[in-house]
């Protein structure tokens, strides 16, 4: 009965992608509170999704769908279980960690976070130094070193004095989960160097890897613009660019906050869109200048082939940290589905999109960058043509009298404004959960901070540090005025980028209001509403297809 | 949006205290203590803070938590002496949320974060009071408040600025029906002997320990005359200084007082309806040196 019911439902209701993304994403959520043992739990999944395969061979589809559901849950339930209850090995640093002074050997396995007072490095720590002896040691260190001016690289060796401790939460309900927060990453061990304890880099590094050698391009890039500007441009260059959020001074980030724009300044798939859809367009352009490849290829499959390009230097040079990671794959989805002929179906791409982020990353799920990636991106495809499709449409006589350029641009502001608004309309309960904070002046302010801070800083700052390479070349053998002046764009750039809203624009009434976070009962309750109405479409608009000729 | 709204709609209308609610908010090393009234007025004693201030405890860890509790207005916000413990984390409460009070012992201290917090009460024309125990007995929705100290024009005692302005904190009393707490600030002996001298009734259920447990606080006359059957220690776990002081909480152990730690213990709420009173802690995991 049980297995006909099921069939009847995947049968009717959903598509296989969507059945696997949300058994998966269940099994996550109920991996959050279940910790089962890792081992047994590996059987029972290899039984099932045995089973699954078997029943598949044998066309028995509820089985088959049955078993592989089943199996799947389970490899989400294991999948956090990884991070939330690891079985740690004796040599593991977890178990160094008493508060004694320890003397310990590793290196960066990440690009270090650089703050106002403070360096984060990231260390995987490989030995600890006892009575001049060392011994092996294995496991993540965040390690916080106290005002230090020098850059690291990764894999830099360093060694190091410092008390290992375990992370702790504040006690209060509702309040940041720090613990949890780290252990998605990795990591179950914090240290502290002070600068009477001190820190030594050693001579050789790890590795000379190209994960080196960008990091290595990073902190060219980070000096320029450390030497061509001066605070606050540089720190606002650095986020938009390098993905440096925390070197933004608080009354920055404030007015980002307030007017709703905060959004801007962590890299995400909307920077990472922009640069996409800037190149894509730039490459269309390019190659439709060329008959031939007018005539023998398909242009805009291959400006979107080659816009991967700039969205990849882009996220290497912002990074790649985790949420660069996931815009990165979100946007190569998109491009994917545009390459595949299937622009039409976004819920599938975005659907495709999550599921692979997932797949690498299993804690994405409750991070507020990827719920809001995703549920902005359903709202805009969901809300926008609904609410487009409202209103008045001008006669097409009259709108021929208008010349061609007008026709377009003055459009694209009030189509920016309903995408926008869609967007804020769907992330609401979301941000309201993580954030406590809405804003109402977001609307407008946004229409103004995202084309700039998008197209004119990034991409602009994008092309001028595409072009440092040649910027020392130009100075010894070229005197290609292209290049000055574009470079010369990127500085102006970088000195237009402190964002200073106006007092007068801060001080406007109810432009923002704290809102007491739902209850997470509520919230799933809305999210699932969502999830109805997105439902309800895709399956109003596959009945409505099939059922025109 | 229609949710956002439902929801404020229905936190304001329906989540009240049935009484008096008191919760010790785990700001680390620092105070800081919500007071929600019988019918829902609040008060924000202090916001914690640390000293090198590139950690926001009131943006980090009060706001949430004052959010958390359906709460977007403070009626009264109280500091009860300027050290960075106790007010770094209000500016961010007094810039974002609506406050209609701001009580304070008038001491100002030459730190641009005060003079921030300061520019901000300013700014959103906040009603500030200065208090001391010449000010008369108030009564909030049927909790007295009774101010004990510092006296009017008392420049403090102790050794170095720090003391002094410990010794001037705000030391308030509440009362509702037969239960009554009462926030000592981070008062030292001298200001504790001059307390007993008063000859005022300093008796209180519940104590929240003179200065984090400090070995230079609670001393012996003061905790019997005080005569607690809950401490309250608001201390960071893996305080650098130690605190709580292991000699205080034998003096208040052998007094037959139960002592509730921030760090051990989580946020602590006290609920009275003015005759029983129920202790709650967020967390029972942890115990003495743990790490």
């Amino acid at each position: 009965m049980f297995l006909l019911v099921f069939k009847n439902f995947s049968r009717n209701f959903l598509s296989p992608l969507f059945t696997l993304l949300s058994t998966y994403m269940a099994g996550l959520v109920v991996g959050l509170f279940w910790h089962p043992q890792l081992t047994n739990t590996f059987i029972i999944v290899c039984f099932f999704l045995v089973l699954g395969v078997y029943a598949l061979l044998k066309k028995r589809p509820g089985l088959s769908g049955l078993a592989l559901f089943l199996g799947l849950f389970l490899v989400g339930v294991l999948s956090l279980t990884h991070y939330l209850r690891p079985d740690f090995p004796a040599h593991h640093v977890y178990c160094w960690a008493q508060n004694r002074p320890l003397t310990m050997e590793g290196f960066l396995y990440r690009p270090a976070e650089y703050l106002p007072q403070k360096t984060r490095l990231y260390v995987r720590a490989q030995w600890i130094v006892i009575s001049k002896k060392k011994y092996p040691i294995a496991g993540n260190i965040l390690l916080t070193i106290e005002d230090v001016q020098e850059s690291f690289l990764v894999y830099d060796r360093i060694i190091f004095s410092t008390r290992l401790r375990k992370p702790h939460n504040f006690g209060n309900p509702g309040g940041f989960d720090q613990v949890r927060w780290l252990a998605f990453q990795d990591i179950y061990v914090t240290g502290y160097v002070s600068k009477e304890q001190g820190l030594v880099r050693l001579g050789v590094p790890q590795s000379r890897s190209w994960l080196r050698k960008i990091d290595a391009f990073r902190s060219t890039i980070r000096e320029i613009i450390d030497s061509s500007t001066s605070p606050p441009a540089n720190s606002f260059l650095r986020a938009l660019l390098l993905g440096e959020q925390g070197v933004v001074s608080d009354e920055i980030n404030e007015s980002f906050i307030r007017t709703g724009t905060a959004h801007v300044l962590a890299i995400s798939g909307l920077n990472i869109g922009i640069v996409a859809a800037f190149f894509y367009f730039l490459f269309c352009r390019l190659l439709g200048f060329s008959e031939f490849l007018l005539l023998k290829a398909n242009v805009p499959k291959l400006a979107a082939t080659l816009s991967v390009l700039p969205v990849l230097f882009y996220s290497l040079i912002a990074g790649a940290g985790v949420s660069v990671q996931r815009a990165f794959i979100m946007t190569v989805a998109y491009i994917a589905a545009l390459l595949f002929n299937r622009e039409r179906n976004l819920y599938h791409a975005t659907a495709l999109a999550a599921l692979v982020i997932l797949v690498i990353q299993p804690p994405a799920l409750f991070g507020a960058s990827l719920q809001l990636s995703f549920v902005s991106v359903l709202g805009i495809v969901f809300f926008a043509p609904k609410i487009l499709s409202l209103l008045p449409q001008q006669d097409k006589l009259l709108q021929k009298l208008d010349p061609p350029w007008w026709r377009k641009l003055k459009h694209q502001p009030f189509i920016f404004l309903v995408v926008t608004f869609s967007a804020m309309l769907a992330t609401a309960p979301l941000v309201a959960y993580h954030f406590s904070l809405f804003s109402l002046s977001g609307l407008v302010a946004n229409l103004l901070i995202v084309p700039l801070a998008g197209f004119l800083i990034v991409v602009m700052g994008l092309i001028g540090v595409l072009l440092i390479p040649f910027s020392s070349l130009n100075r010894c053998f070229i005197n290609s005025r292209l290049l000055l002046g574009l470079f010369f764009i990127f500085r102006a750039s970088c000195r237009i980028s402190p964002l200073k809203l106006p007092p007068s624009w801060q001080a406007f009434p109810g432009r923002v209001f704290l809102s007491p976070p739902p209850h997470s009962s509520r919230c799933f309750f809305s999210i699932s509403l969502l999830s109805l109405f997105f439902a309800g479409n895709f399956i109003a608009g596959r009945k409505r297809s099939s059922l025109s000729p | 949006m229609i949710l956002l709204v439902a929801n404020s709609f229905y936190h304001h209308s329906h989540v009240k205290p049935p009484a008096l609610l008191v919760t010790f908010i785990d700001v680390g090393q620092g105070d800081s203590a919500l007071i929600r009234f019988p019918k829902g007025k609040t008060m924000l004693i202090d916001g914690g803070g640390f000293p090198n201030g590139d950690f926001d405890t009131g943006k980090n860890i009060v706001a949430p938590f004052v959010l958390r509790q359906g709460i977007w207005r403070i009626d009264y916000l109280v500091l009860t002496h300027p050290h960075p413990d106790h007010y770094y984390g209000l500016r961010y409460i007094a810039k974002n949320f609506s406050i209609k009070e701001f009580w304070t012992n008038g001491d100002t201290v030459d730190d641009p974060y005060f003079l921030e917090l300061e520019k901000i009460l300013t700014k959103r024309k906040v009603v500030i009071r200065r208090l001391s125990n010449g000010s008369p007995r108030m009564l909030i929705q049927g909790v007295s408040i009774n101010i004990l100290h510092p006296p009017p024009g008392y420049s403090g005692s102790g050794q170095g600025v720090d003391a002094r302005l410990n010794n001037k904190s705000l030391v308030i009393k509440f009362s509702y029906g037969n239960i009554r707490f009462l926030f000592s600030g981070d008062i030292g002996v001298d200001a504790e002997k001059m307390l007993l001298s008063t000859g005022e009734d300093l008796s209180a259920d519940v104590l929240k320990t003179p200065h984090h447990g400090s070995a230079t606080s609670s001393s012996i006359p003061f905790i019997n005359s005080v005569g607690p059957r809950a401490a309250i220690c608001s201390v960071g776990f893996r305080n650098p200084f130690n605190l709580p002081h292991p000699s205080v909480l034998e003096r208040f152990q052998k007094k037959g007082c139960t002592v509730y730690r921030t760090d051990l213990n989580g946020a602590i709420a006290i609920a009275t309806d003015g005759k029983k009173m129920q202790v709650q802690c967020l967390r029972q995991d942890r115990k003495p040196g743990d790490f």
